[in-house]
């Protein structure tokens, strides 16, 4: 397994890992964390024209499966959006869609419904809204008035130089009582971590950690 | 009317035009029809398919226009709109349909006009569709979506005369694709219309020719007018500086240039100059003269405005980039400067056609380089424009991008088949040679996205039945009309100054702005004050320095004729008469280093400072210099010389490492290119940027809509990801092959560097130099100033190294 670099974060009295794949590990509770994942974007796409590669549910949870055989997990929780829309789960490939009851029976599985999510799911999963363990909550959509709050809906994005090159890579953002994740799925779009919004929903400062292939950078703003 | 015995026309022909009013019309403002109109009228006349290759200013427009008219009570004895005069450009359409309404007006004829373009509103789009005028001026991309309706071969059935304006601006590039292929197409269901294609400067007719027809029948037709020019390069006591694209030095010079003359237009190659100029002229503006910018960012109505009062001889001066190059015909223009190197001998002749107008009077023009090696590109452009020589346009087959949205249009049209399509393709200059086997791909992309996994079976685009193809639902017609057209331009965001629309701007630059940063547009300075959902929102600034938009697109490449006139220059230098600075620059060139020879490769090396750099003087363009730089680089890394960095302009390359490279005459071999290049596109953002224009073409993701962009921000993303997947799941998926292909050819120039590393393998100059040369001062501080302005790490002053420099390359202590 070649080295990769994780940030490690004091966040609501516990230690997180943040990984540059775009999720988040929990080492004390042996969990890992995961923001929209979006599966069968392309497939949804398609019905309105846009042929994309059909390769991304392979290619979102290829990733997922890595990250689970390098780490000690007992949970894993998604923060909603797991399917790009209703009929996703219908639509997604035999081999994928077992690939998916598998991992809930293996795990436990937290499985946070989110806007773009239909009524299927998986047989082993605990469905929710909300979830929340040891004071801390996960939820799909950021809250007002909540702490302690990971949460992942906006796929935060942020934009770095690099020599003369301008790079554009999903991002963690980090507020003194809320974290977003970046979306997990790989064909996602985002919204500027620079964005105004942000400092709304995180109600006040935060900070970023930029996902690189191997490695995370961390941005002020 | 003239006698025009000496062409031995029928008598028959002759009185026809004789007793036409229109002639009459002519003939009361003085104007005689000259021989080449005469003889162009007769070829139509024939039904035979003319090109007629004039400067600007000759007539053209009459010449294509006679047969229309004259014969226009029999044409519409079968079909009332006879006539579809396409222009590639919005403005020019404007103006051709003011001076043909003069023309039908004077000549008291009963012949309706009217344009049709993507400002039109649709309720007038609609009243065409149902009652189509007689001529009907549009662009090739409104046609493309006419030939899109269900419909068209109805609506153009009986159409005579198709006229194409300004071929040369459209020939061999991808809107010219377009367009042939929609003319080959209506010339399957209106084979009697006759095609009139009018063009400026082209050597190579009989290709041109063949670009836009496809009938037995057509004639070039060559009125041998000669455009008298006078070109003079701009006289300056000041120091014309060693790098850099802003005439900073010249602007006093210009400015007492415009005062002298009626009306002068300033083109100049970027925006960023544009906006730069404008601004300097107004600080010095002491005579208050009126001085407009015109730029292809600026709100449409903006644009017209400016146009409007150009024509009205209301403005002293107009700033403007190759928005307004082709054919406005403007009579009060006496002057035309160009900042900046030409690049092109097509293109300025274009530029400096637009002062004095009419083929009788002499165009002046002045030139103004904005650095040394630019002095010598002008020089030479001078030399070339006084001898009248036209450049070769390079053949280049049709962009199969381009025929997956043609494949499209026609399903929306037509239930076709395909093989006849196929064939109607074929006869389109630009893909005579396309095979089978790439049609299929390019129809099966559009049908169901061309992917192995055959998971799209089930929305597929188009309904097939046997062998015939159709849409498949009406969204799918409203989507492709959304994102027709092959012009990508890089996302734009739009700028409302108190809810007035100033125009558009490249999103990457505004986003690099914090709120209150400034900048130049439209030729005010603002201030950014926020963004909205409808765009960016920005305010007057009375700050000082604003930044400057850095636009893409601006970086037209050195023609290769441009850049052999350019060596010959320094070759003979000793035959002109050169300014004292520019002849001490090169003989100081020639005596502690060599001269560039042609056909040959001169390559300097020598240390700076403990780092060792090598310039070469290609004289390839940029492009192909970036390519090759990047080649070097990875050689030296091969040879563990630990390659710093690397610089390229149009005429040379400078490369530094921390360890010397002594193999110099071995670098340019073609294992140089074999070995690397791939490999080394694989890790750029080359091969991803084009990547998204073809996806865009072809149909693959969306254009984003101006304004738009910001609601949807969340499904949007980017290109790049949907490439890396491609090419890690489907290498071999047709638009990764038409990608590469392209990028090859076109953008990477491995034509052109494969030419030249095989002509000058055995002729390279090495001078392992003591100190820098004087001809590489310049680029060298390209490379300076690149890491000053991006990356802030070098401590001190720009002018400091440039002094340095200097000093050391003309032994100064």
């Amino acid at each position: 397994m070649r080295l990769i670099k994780l940030i490690r974060i004091n966040f609501a009295n516990n230690f997180f890992l943040l990984l540059p794949d775009g999720s988040i590990y929990w080492p004390i509770n042996k969990t890992l964390i995961l923001g929209d994942l979006h599966l069968e974007k392309s497939s949804f796409l398609a019905r309105l024209g846009n042929f994309l590669p059909p390769y991304d549910s392979f290619e979102t949870l290829y990733k997922l499966s890595k990250t689970l055989n390098n780490l000690d997990v007992n949970k894993v929780i998604f923060l909603g959006d797991i399917f790009h829309d209703k009929d996703g789960m219908k639509r997604i490939n035999n081999k994928l869609h077992n690939y998916l009851e598998n991992l809930c029976a293996k795990y436990q599985v937290i499985w946070i419904v989110g806007n773009h999510d239909g009524s299927l799911k998986p047989k082993n999963a605990k469905i929710c809204i909300k979830y929340n363990i040891d004071d801390i909550n996960f939820v799909h959509k950021s809250e007002k008035n909540i702490t302690n709050e990971f949460s992942g809906h906006y796929h935060p994005k942020a934009t770095v130089k690099f020599f003369k090159k301008k790079i554009s890579r999903p991002c963690f953002l980090v507020g003194k009582s809320k974290i977003i994740l970046p979306a997990y799925g790989v064909f996602t779009g985002g919204i500027d971590s620079s964005d105004e919004i942000f400092k709304k929903v995180l109600e006040g400062d935060y900070k970023g950690y930029l996902t690189l292939k191997e490695k995370l950078i961390k941005i002020d703003f | 009317m003239r006698n025009y015995t000496h062409l031995n026309l029928d008598n028959t022909l002759i009185d026809k035009i004789k007793s036409h009013k229109l002639t009459n019309w002519l003939n009361k403002k003085f104007y005689y029809y000259h021989d080449y109109q005469i003889l162009s009228y007769k070829a139509v006349s024939q039904k035979k398919d003319i090109l007629i290759n004039a400067p600007t200013g000759s007539g053209k427009t009459i010449a294509a226009l006679m047969a229309p008219i004259i014969n226009f009570d029999e044409d519409i004895k079968t079909g009332s709109f006879t006539t579809l005069y396409i222009s590639p450009l919005k403005s020019l359409i404007y103006d051709i349909n003011r001076s043909l309404n003069d023309c039908i007006k004077g000549s008291n004829l009963n012949i309706s006009i009217e344009t049709r373009t993507g400002d039109t509103t649709s309720y007038k789009k609609q009243k065409q569709l149902k009652k189509p005028p007689n001529f009907l001026i549009t662009t090739p991309e409104s046609f493309a979506l006419m030939m899109s309706y269900e419909n068209a071969n109805i609506f153009f059935s009986n159409i005579k005369y198709i006229v194409i304006d300004e071929l040369h601006s459209i020939i061999y590039t991808k809107r010219g694709d377009l367009l042939t292929l929609n003319l080959s197409r209506i010339s399957s269901f209106s084979p009697s219309a006759t095609k009139i294609a009018l063009s400026a400067t082209i050597k190579d007719t009989k290709s041109a020719l063949n670009y836009f027809s496809n009938s037995k029948y057509k004639i070039c037709i060559n009125p041998n007018i000669i455009k008298k020019v006078s070109v003079e390069i701009l006289k300056t006591s000041n120091f014309i500086p060693w790098y850099g694209h802003m005439p900073s030095y010249a602007i006093e010079n210009i400015y007492s240039y415009i005062k002298k003359y009626k009306s002068a237009i300033i083109f100049v190659n970027t925006r960023a100059q544009s906006e730069y100029v404008f601004q300097s002229l107004w600080r010095i503006n002491k005579d208050k003269l009126n001085i407009a910018i015109h730029h292809g960012s600026l709100d449409s109505t903006l644009r017209q405005n400016i146009e409007k009062k150009m024509f009205d001889g209301l403005l002293n001066c107009i700033v403007a980039t190759s928005s307004l190059e082709l054919g406005l015909d403007w009579k009060n223009v006496d002057l035309v400067m160009q900042i900046g190197a030409p690049k092109g001998i097509s293109r300025i002749i274009q530029r400096i056609g637009r002062s004095n107008h009419a083929v009788n009077k002499v165009s002046e023009a002045v030139l103004v380089p904005t650095n040394k090696f630019e002095y010598l590109e002008c020089l030479a452009a001078k030399d070339v424009l006084n001898k009248n020589i036209f450049e070769d346009t390079e053949e280049k087959t049709g962009g199969l991008d381009v025929l997956a949205q043609h494949i499209n249009g026609v399903a929306c049209s037509v239930s076709f088949n395909a093989n006849e399509l196929y064939q109607n393709v074929k006869l389109a200059w630009p893909y005579r040679r396309l095979t089978r086997k790439n049609f299929n791909s390019v129809l099966n992309f559009v049908h169901t996205g061309g992917y192995v996994l055959k998971n799209y079976n089930l929305f597929s685009r188009l309904k097939k039945s046997k062998n015939f193809f159709s849409i498949a639902n009406k969204s799918l017609i409203r989507k492709y009309r959304m994102n027709l057209g092959t012009i990508v331009e890089s996302e734009m965001v739009p700028v409302y100054l108190k809810n007035k629309k100033l125009g558009i701007i490249e999103d990457y630059f505004i986003n690099q702005l914090q709120k209150e940063d400034t900048f130049l547009f439209a030729g005010q300075i603002l201030s950014l004050d926020k963004f909205t959902e409808k765009g960016v929102e920005v305010k007057i600034s009375k700050g000082k320095s604003p930044k400057i938009p850095s636009y893409v697109g601006g970086n037209l490449p050195l023609s290769t004729y441009l850049a052999n006139a350019v060596i010959g220059l320094i070759e003979n230098y000793k035959n002109y008469n050169l300014p004292e600075q520019i002849k001490h620059w090169i003989i100081l060139q020639k005596k502690q280093s060599s001269l560039p020879p042609r056909n040959g490769l001169l390559v300097e090396t020598f240390i700076r400072k403990d780092i060792f750099y090598i310039v070469c003087y290609t004289f390839l363009g940029r492009n192909a210099n970036q390519t090759l730089g990047m080649l070097i680089m990875r050689r030296l890394e091969e040879d563990n010389c630990q390659p710093l960095a690397f610089t390229a302009s149009d005429y040379s390359i400078a490369i530094s490492s921390v360890k010397e490279f002594k193999k110099i005459k071995q670098l340019f071999n073609k294992k140089l290119l074999d070995k690397g290049l791939i490999t080394w596109l694989n890790n750029t953002s080359i091969l991803k940027k084009h990547f998204k224009s073809v996806a865009i073409i072809a149909g693959l993701i969306d254009r984003k809509l101006p304004g738009k962009v910001k609601s949807y921000k969340q499904t949007n993303f980017s290109s790049d990801i949907i490439y890396d997947v491609l090419e890690k799941y489907e290498k071999n998926h047709i638009l990764i092959k038409i990608t590469k292909d392209e990028v090859l050819n076109n953008l990477v120039g491995l034509d052109k560097l494969t030419k030249f590393i095989n002509n000058i393998r055995y002729k390279i100059i090495h001078n392992n130099l003591k100190s820098i040369s004087p001809f590489a001062v310049s680029i060298i501080m390209e490379f300076y100033s690149e890491k000053i302005s991006k990356e802030k790490i070098i401590s001190y002053k720009e002018e400091n190294i440039e002094q340095e420099l200097v000093n050391e390359a003309y032994k100064i202590d």
